[in-house]
């Protein structure tokens, strides 16, 4: 089914949390709704499922406007940060919950039950109660409940969130498996860009109630429309340096960054990410500071150099080595700099490359 | 600290370890609570010897314990069940219906509203409820003063109310909340029943229902509707709002939900509130004093009344305060087993 | 629009909004309504219409005629029938003469409240209703408190009123004191604790009709179990029922009796509350258990305990059982309280005294409990929450 938002407006009050949002969500898409807590992403999903109304605007499932239908006749499904699995219901029951309220046959609804249990692994855990169960079992009935029936949408608000790390890498590919065999359109809240990342076929990034940026993964992480996309995604987060742009350079701390075509700016930021930082000797690169700090990983090591009045995080491989304290240069790797308006912190492009990305074509399906 | 000296004074007001107390302070409360256990159990003990006494016994002066200082016999329990029987019997009866009903209905109609007070939000405006308080009582007026029929002076009220809705009401823009509505429901309990029994008594009159069971069941629902809302609404919002909505979600309506998940997860608050409340109206006394006098008598009545017809023949008396006594405790006990296993759930589940 | 190719194990389920019945569907959307609804109905029909009618007949003479009755409106004779004129006895009770010191203490008071008005109207918070509450409460307690000591002294004796004051204000605190002191001594790790326990429960659930019987037998003076006592001391011609305070006393033994189970456990679950990591760390800075109560223990329990006295307090002011089987309000009227004061009324028929009476309760009762309530819990409250 497809989902569109035209145009939503939520108050709460004197307090506005969503500001004209606008979606178009395709059939069988995964979108996921990517923001910092209180961006506003959770109340848009709960005015898709229903659960709240909005102050103006439409809402369309397949077509059909349903902005003012209760949720109980959307016939979308919905995953909750808590499961929100019945205490008193055995898993089972919970599993069976909304085929028993909409009246289907009992042996019918015990058949889809056991089907969809079994697709995610639980069919020798039916008659448990969810205290009874692990963390990763009780995400699993939650999941299992919204699949039983054949949902118009899948909605899932930060389903993984409390799953420790190892078992959310799991459940992420799982989620991610089932989806594509489902084919249900799925919407997907979460404030993990990793997660936002690697399950979305799009990104809707938030803040302040407003869209950001809607876009692949891909063209978000290499493209990124303002300031704000840009720091929030990726990890470890973009490197800013504040500066300003004269005669075709970025200036800052009396050295020079080329950007040709760049109209002047006063007031202009530099954003590299950490993958195209490198950590040279004292005297050589583009400025100069000292190591902060030293962070192995494992495969990597993490470089904090305290330099141009900011900290600068560099992604180094696992051999480096050098003391904290030593002096050392900073250089940057091509032409992966990302250049924006400080005050607006709309991204400033040439005229030629506007609305393209710079260094990678466009890689979504 | 103080060296060797007053080792064994030590010893006796320390602890051994963190977790215990002192070997004083252990037996100075387990004295205190001993004691008090003997002030709570003594006159039930006392009641419970006395109905197996024969009236000699009990005239003779104190006897303690049966089988040493007197034989026990059963012949007040004799009187009460056979050749009383139906005198006795049909107290009883009416207690244990005014009891279950008036519990059940107030549980029911307390829990609804409890929840729905957790649930919705509720803007009446502050205008028209003053309003219907004085359209109220100029129907009070008119139907008593001035002698109009019931009906139709409610009639009257009534249109008079829709009239004001429907024109100055609109102008008024106060508004109570969630808030106001709860404490006017809570603050009923203030109402002393002495103050409300006379009209009921009048009214019941009226709708020549006194001395039925339906008057006292009517009356102690609304008695006791209070505690149950003020007892159930803490329950209700501890109730994850998520689950509603994922029900909500799941297709199921609104009662489906109520009935489905609310009440089955509230089971131990439902549990411990019904007891509360049966405890209440079945000691009752005030109204059942006013309300009943033949055919609804209940059990306190009928115990009250022991000494006014026959003088202090405690025997008699102490069979009747037992076989009172016998319902509630049984009742606590299968409760407790409810409330108990309602507890695991709560603790398992946070 | 079509179902989604590769589905298994869902099953589509049709859901035409025309397919649920009219009634239902209408139920459901109305459901904000149709649950509040029989509570508030309820209380309309069966406590507020009541209460109306109740006012209304403490403002008129009600007698039974043949075949009906005969309902006049008097105005205010019955209230001042009950505090000026020929009842007054038997509300207020017969006045004796102010000592000296009273005068004093009610100077005292008077003072008291005026700097309490004072310093309320001059603060930043001021706003009329509040003050209007205020100077009600004032006027109310001073008030009370001089019929209080006018009828105890020399020549004075105490009409229903202050009876009922007696009961609530003494039995309240000596639940509370009792009950409180039972929690702390439950809540220690000791054995049999949980026996202790249900064995405190039990008095709630007996029927206040056979305690008060259970009583009567209890301090009979010559077949009692304490019989053999009282011979020893050599009170055997006196009986308590006799002497007016020693009947109120008894009432207030019964009463408490009953109802210290109520305040144990409710108190218990709030010690029980008591965040045990604050308890740990006071005991690590070497904290006494006297201190450790007094600092972390009270000011956790205590909204809990202002609202167990609140609620107590409200009930108590309904008391009637005890002094009606106990003692029939006697001797005299020394223990009738002012619900019982009501039923005499209406059982000789006089429904406009008897309405008056209740009418009487029910002011005193809400002024205290509102500003029980108001200066006394909310303070406590905003103590431990701010």
């Amino acid at each position: 089914m497809t989902l569109a938002m035209r145009n939503i407006y939520k108050s709460f009050g004197s307090n506005e949390v969503v500001k004209g949002l606008n979606l178009e969500v395709a059939e069988g898409e995964f979108l996921v709704l990517l923001g910092p807590s209180g961006c506003g992403k959770t109340t848009a999903l709960r005015m898709i499922a229903g659960l709240e109304a909005v102050t103006s605007g439409d809402i369309l499932i397949g077509g059909e406007d349903v902005t003012g239908v209760l949720p109980k006749y959307r016939n979308v499904a919905m995953v909750f940060q808590s499961y929100a699995l019945y205490p008193h219901m055995t898993v089972a029951e919970n599993i069976g919950y909304p085929l028993k309220v909409s009246k289907v046959p009992r042996d019918e609804m015990s058949e889809a039950v056991r089907e969809t249990a079994r697709k995610v692994h639980l069919e020798d855990l039916l008659d448990r109660f969810p205290r009874q169960l692990s963390g990763g079992q009780r995400q699993r009935v939650a999941l299992a409940r919204a699949m039983v029936r054949r949902p118009r949408l899948f909605l899932m608000d930060e389903p993984l969130s409390n799953l420790d790390a190892k078992l959310r890498g799991y459940m992420r590919s799982e989620l991610k498996h089932l989806q594509a065999e489902l084919g249900v359109t799925t919407v997907y809240v979460t404030h993990d860009q990793i997660e936002a990342m690697t399950l979305a076929d799009r990104v809707a990034v938030m803040e302040a109630g407003i869209v950001q940026q809607l876009d692949t993964p891909r063209r978000i992480y290499d493209d990124p429309a303002n300031l704000f996309v840009a720091g929030f995604v990726g990890s470890p987060p973009m490197n800013f340096i504040t500066g300003a742009i004269t005669g075709g350079a970025f200036e800052c701390g009396g050295a020079g960054l080329p950007c040709p075509g760049l109209a002047d700016n006063p007031r202009a930021v530099v954003g590299v990410r950490p993958e195209d930082i490198r950590v040279t000797g004292a005297g050589e690169g583009w400025l100069q500071g000292a190591i902060y700090s030293l962070e192995l990983t494992g495969d990597e090591t993490i470089v904090n150099v305290a330099a141009a009045g900011t900290h600068l995080i560099s992604r180094m491989d696992k051999d480096f080595d050098m003391p904290m304290g030593a002096e050392v240069g900073v250089e940057i790797l091509g032409e992966r700099s990302y250049f924006f308006d400080a005050e607006s912190g709309e991204r400033l492009r040439t005229a030629s490359h506007s609305g393209q990305p710079i260094a990678f074509s466009d890689g979504s399906r | 600290m103080n060296g060797k000296r007053n080792g064994s004074l030590r010893r006796l007001l320390e602890p051994k370890d963190v977790n215990s107390m002192s070997p004083a302070g252990k037996m100075v409360t387990y004295g205190l609570l001993a004691f008090w256990a003997a002030v709570v159990l003594f006159p039930l003990y006392w009641v419970l010897i006395t109905s197996l006494k024969l009236p000699i016994h009990v005239n003779d002066g104190p006897l303690y314990i049966p089988f040493i200082d007197f034989m026990p016999s059963l012949h007040a329990w004799e009187y009460i069940f056979f050749e009383l029987g139906n005198d006795t019997l049909r107290p009883y009866l009416n207690s244990i219906v005014i009891a279950f009903f008036s519990t059940v209905l107030a549980v029911g109609i307390g829990s609804m509203a409890a929840y729905a007070l957790v649930r919705f939000q509720y803007r009446p405006r502050f205008a028209s409820v003053i309003a219907f308080l004085l359209i109220l009582a100029v129907v009070v007026w008119m139907t008593i003063a001035v002698d109009l029929h019931w009906s139709l002076s409610v009639a009257i009220g009534l249109a008079l109310f829709f009239l004001f809705l429907n024109t100055l009401g609109k102008r008024f823009q106060t508004r109570v909340g969630n808030d106001d509505i709860l404490f006017w429901i809570i603050s009923q309990r203030i109402l002393p029943p002495v103050v409300a029994v006379l009209p009921i008594y009048v009214m019941f009159q009226q709708m020549r229902l006194l001395d039925t069971h339906i008057a006292l069941i009517v009356t102690y629902m609304t008695v006791n509707l209070p505690i149950v809302v003020w007892l159930m609404r803490d329950f209700f919002a501890s109730i994850p709002m998520d689950l509603e909505e994922s029900a909500q979600i799941d297709g199921a309506s609104r009662f489906q939900i109520l009935l489905g998940i609310i009440m089955p997860l509230a089971k131990p608050g439902l549990a411990a509130t019904s007891l509360f409340v049966l405890i209440l109206s079945w000691n009752e006394y005030l109204l059942a004093l006013f309300l009943s006098t033949a055919d609804a008598q209940t059990m306190p009545l009928l115990v009250a009344a022991q000494n006014a017809t026959r003088g202090p023949q405690w025997w008699y008396m102490s069979v009747l305060i037992v076989i009172m006594i016998v319902p509630v405790i049984v009742m606590a006990g299968i409760l407790q087993r409810f409330i108990a296993r309602g507890l695991l759930i709560g603790a398992v589940k946070g | 629009m079509g179902p989604p190719a590769g589905v298994a194990g869902g099953r589509e389920i049709r859901r035409p909004k025309g397919r649920s019945s009219g009634m239902s569907l209408w139920v459901d959307r109305n459901a904000q309504n149709v649950l509040i609804l029989p509570a508030v109905l309820m209380i309309l029909a069966f406590s507020i219409f009541p209460l109306l009618m109740s006012l209304y007949l403490s403002l008129s003479r009600f007698r039974l005629v043949k075949g009906g009755y005969d309902l006049r409106f008097v105005g205010l004779r019955n209230f001042k029938k009950l505090v000026l004129g020929s009842e007054q006895y038997h509300l207020l009770g017969t006045f004796g003469q102010l000592t000296f010191w009273e005068w004093g203490l009610m100077a005292l008071v008077v003072g008291f409240f005026a700097h309490w008005l004072y310093r309320f109207a001059t603060s930043g918070r001021f706003w009329i209703f509040g003050f209007i509450g205020r100077v009600v409460t004032a006027v109310v307690l001073t008030g009370l408190l001089l019929l209080c000591l006018l009828v105890i002294n020399q020549g004075g004796f105490p009409g229903t009123l202050v009876v009922t004051m007696f009961y609530v204000l003494a039995g309240v605190a000596v639940q509370f004191t009792i009950g409180l002191s039972l929690a702390v001594l439950c809540a220690q790790p000791i054995p049999f604790r949980n026996w202790f326990r249900l064995i405190f429960f039990v008095p709630m659930m007996v029927t206040p009709v056979g305690i008060a019987y259970a009583f009567r037998m209890l301090t009979d003076l010559s077949i009692g179990p304490f019989a053999p006592i009282w011979r020893a001391l050599g009170f055997t011609n006196v009986s308590w029922a006799a002497d007016p305070w020693s009947a109120r006393m008894m009432v207030l033994t019964g009463e408490s009796w009953q109802w210290i189970p109520f305040m144990f456990i409710v108190l218990l679950a709030a010690l029980e509350n008591v965040p045990r990591e604050q308890v740990e760390s006071a005991k690590l800075d070497g904290a006494g258990e006297w201190r450790i109560f007094r600092d972390i223990t009270w000011p956790t329990i205590a909204p809990v305990a202002a609202t167990v006295v609140l609620i107590r307090m409200i009930e108590a002011f309904k008391i009637i059982d005890f002094p009606n089987i106990l003692t029939n309000g006697g001797p005299g009227i020394a223990t009738e309280s002012l619900t019982l004061h009501a039923f005499i009324a209406w059982r000789t028929q006089d429904l406009g005294i008897s309405a008056a009476v209740g009418y009487t309760l029910l002011f005193v009762t809400a002024v205290t409990c509102v500003s029980f309530f108001n200066f006394v819990g909310r303070r406590l409250r905003e103590r431990t929450e701010g």
